[in-house]
């Protein structure tokens, strides 16, 4: 969990960590310099250690910026397995007992689950355009990028240790697609595992329509390194697919409903 | 400041011994080493040699393996993260350092608390063939600021990863090498590194670059359309952000390096 200045939704984030039937897990908690809500990150610290989850607590070197500290914190994390949680989002409490079920499998090493996205004029749940439980790479790009976004951020992804740091972390030069970048890298290198079922929730607060232009140019972006790794791995591009995703209706959209 | 040098193996070969040897020659022995060996079929011998020799030498040495075969990207970005060290400095078997390597780059890291980023001239051998390399801008520590404009003019301009060290806040920071773009990772990086947190040049040749039989380089010539292809590709990023961190942007600098490497790309076609 990343956090800097965190508000009363980290509390809320906590307790839907201390809901969970599966406790074996811990939590690292990255504060990069936060100057108010000090008090909220103690509060969060004493119900989980109340619960009998572990916290602990890092702090980078130096102030990073936004990316930078999530890839810090992914760094400091030890277990096998590791999922970002950000300030407000919120876990199901079958989450982590159906995503370690899952994790159970030889082959998984990127696992997705459904989410709820929750907003001030109301909510929608995602849903992917496939019925497969698991996806190889080459399967992933039958859906990806032609279907749109319908990965999601990093609330509803976990993933091997191993495989976030052999992939190069999120890109902090994308900074509006660093997360879509991460998980549609990782797809591409190693499968996806899907779970259909709902198990997360995240709480927007504002629209940034003003980032649409940005998101397509990142996309772009994203893009021509993906074609370079799927060319290098020999694995089938979807060039015009993709071509559709950036200046089609199917862009990175949060909003969309699913 | 605890300083760790990371080699990345697969199946080693005679040259190994000259990088190892030229680390138990350092003036400077404070510093550890991590050999990684990716699944070697052959060459276990160069590595079993090393570790004694570094340990002869008063050098602490451990060997790691990944959990998987990886690729040879994936695999450098995986040794970065079994180090512990606050500073790291990858270097590949068959290339080599002065004796005085590991001594300078102490001296730059201390000369100014702003540095997280340090490269080396370089000497390039290929067969007989030999040319020293030192950049331009040496001598000091260059400003975010100053670095952002030079990798907007002329990208790539600090010399391979055995010229580089770095702190490991700075690397893990970043994420590490870029596995899409497994020509120009390390330009990438490299470059992405210096116009974030700025750059200390050091004004000698302190490494060697040595291109042998068995090692893949951007600077052969069935590699150079890839190469163009990717650089464009990640000039293009370093500009994106640029702009979108409303940094100075040299315009017409930008718009140089472009043409010259879709100039690149078409002749290599």
């Amino acid at each position: 969990m990343p956090v800097r200045n965190p508000d009363s939704k980290l509390i809320e984030s906590g307790a839907s960590l201390v809901s969970q039937t599966e406790r074996n897990f811990g939590v690292v908690l990255s504060d990069n310099f936060t100057s108010k809500g000090s008090e909220i990150i103690a509060q969060f610290c004493d119900e989980l250690n109340a619960a009998g989850i572990p916290v602990r607590r890092v702090k980078p070197g130096r102030e990073l910026g936004r990316v930078q500290h999530w890839n810090w914190a992914h760094a400091q994390g030890w277990a096998e397995w590791l999922k970002p949680l950000f300030v407000g989002d919120l876990l199901k409490p079958e989450y982590v007992a159906r995503v370690r079920q899952r994790a159970e499998k030889p082959q998984a090493h990127v696992i997705r689950c459904e989410f709820e996205t929750r907003t001030p004029t109301g909510s929608s749940v995602s849903s992917v355009p496939f019925r497969q439980e698991s996806l190889s790479p080459s399967e992933f790009l039958d859906y990806f990028p032609g279907r749109g976004n319908w990965l999601g951020g990093p609330l509803n992804m976990a993933y091997r240790l191993t495989a976030f740091q052999v992939t190069g972390g999120y890109a902090t030069q994308l900074p509006s697609c660093a997360d879509y970048k991460l998980h549609a890298t990782l797809a591409v290198r190693y499968g996806l595992e899907i779970i259909h079922k709902n198990l997360a929730t995240v709480q927007l607060h504002e629209r940034g329509t003003s980032q649409d232009f940005r998101r397509r140019i990142e996309l772009w972006l994203i893009f021509r390194q993906m074609q370079n790794f799927c060319r290098v791995n020999k694995l089938p591009w979807p060039k015009q697919a993709a071509h559709k995703s950036i200046y089609g209706e199917s862009g990175v959209n949060y909003w969309q409903s699913s | 400041m605890t300083f760790e040098i990371l080699i990345p193996v697969r199946n080693a070969t005679d040259v190994f011994r000259k990088t190892v040897e030229s680390l138990a020659a350092q003036t400077d022995k404070e510093f550890t080493v991590l050999i990684s060996d990716n699944f070697s079929q052959s060459g276990h011998e160069h590595i079993d040699w090393a570790l004694s020799l570094l340990a002869g030498s008063g050098i602490r040495a451990r060997r790691v393996s990944p959990p998987t075969e990886l690729g040879r990207v994936e695999h450098w970005n995986w040794l970065h993260y079994q180090s512990e060290a606050d500073w790291l400095k990858p270097l590949f078997a068959g290339d080599w350092l002065e004796p005085n390597y590991i001594q300078s780059v102490r001296n730059a890291a201390s000369s100014d608390p702003r540095c997280e980023y340090i490269y080396t001239g370089y000497q390039y051998h290929r067969g007989t063939e030999t040319s020293t390399t030192i950049s331009k801008w040496t001598g000091r520590f260059f400003t975010p600021q100053e670095m952002q404009e030079v990798v907007l003019r002329y990208a790539m301009q600090f010399g391979p990863p055995s010229a580089a060290a770095y702190s490991s806040t700075a690397f893990l920071s970043l994420g590490g090498y870029a596995a899409e773009l497994p020509i120009t990772a390390d330009s990438f990086l490299f470059c992405t590194m210096a116009a974030r947190f700025g750059a200390y040049g050091v004004p000698k040749a302190l490494c060697h670059f040595n291109i042998h039989a068995n090692r893949f380089s951007t600077t052969l010539p069935e590699q150079r359309l890839y190469t163009h292809r990717e650089t464009l590709t990640y000039v293009f990023t370093l500009a994106y952000h640029a702009w979108t961190e409303k940094d100075n942007f040299p315009v017409m600098g930008y718009l140089r390096l472009l043409a010259r490497e879709y100039k690149g790309r078409f002749s290599g076609r």
